[in-house]
């Protein structure tokens, strides 16, 4: 098995659920949401299996927690709130993700998403790239440009 | 110039450390890249007799997951 760059199938029931709370959101009569989750990404193995039929983060087939890296990963910068560009719905993190001096355990080629402020760890997406191994140097994933084409989230 | 190498271990070169400096000019240092419709992602690396020493990468994703939302007509 190989990872595989999705949004995770849980996520989407999850959205429609309520689950989750990328951004903020005033009173509307149903809800007032004044405190944005908390997202992580974290980086797996090229020899992991990682894709939509995740539901929770696990470590699993993640870099072991040596060399800089800690496991569970990064806190990602969210800054900017969930938008629309036309009829495309759209969520970026406003900063890359980067660890110093990183020594990884492994050949790695995905990271994923999760919302760290759920007890259950609930995943929110896979995304891959070519498969690096860090030596004693610096990782920076950086993001997309978040508008309605690229922007790393999107419901279409 | 020296730069920070990471577990140099190779005979008569200290072996109780994690990591240590080098003069870079012993160094082959050699750069890449990537660019397709997923990533565009660049690495440099440094090879001390052919092995590598230290090795950095950046990605920047270009793809994203989205998802489909459809509303049904009734019939």
């Amino acid at each position: 098995m190989a990872n595989s760059q999705a949004m995770v199938t849980a996520f989407k029931v999850q959205a429609l659920c309520g689950t989750h709370a990328l951004g903020t959101q005033a009173a509307n009569g149903v809800r007032t949401v004044t405190t944005k989750d908390v997202v992580k990404l974290a980086l797996f193995l090229a020899s992991a299996s990682r894709g939509a039929g995740d539901t929770v983060y696990d470590t699993t087939g993640e870099l072991a927690g040596t060399g800089n890296y800690t496991q569970g990963g990064v806190t990602l910068t969210n800054a900017t709130e969930p938008t629309n560009d036309g009829t495309t719905a759209h969520w970026t993190p406003s900063a890359s993700a980067s660890w110093t001096n990183l020594t990884s355990s492994g050949a790695f080629d995905a990271a994923v998403l999760y919302n760290s402020s759920a007890t259950n760890k609930n995943e929110i997406s896979v995304h891959t790239f070519s498969s690096q191994s860090i030596t004693g140097a610096d990782f920076t994933l950086t993001m997309p440009t978040n508008n309605g084409t690229t922007g790393l989230i999107r419901i279409a | 110039m020296e730069i920070l190498i990471h577990k140099l271990i190779r005979n008569g070169w200290p072996q109780d450390c994690e990591q240590e400096m080098i003069d870079d000019s012993l160094l082959e240092k050699s750069e890449g890249s990537i660019d397709d419709e997923n990533e565009h992602t660049t690495w440099t690396e440094w090879r001390l007799d052919g092995k590598i020493v230290k090795r950095g990468a950046h990605v920047r994703l270009k793809k994203n997951v989205a998802a489909e939302a459809v509303a049904a007509m009734f019939y």
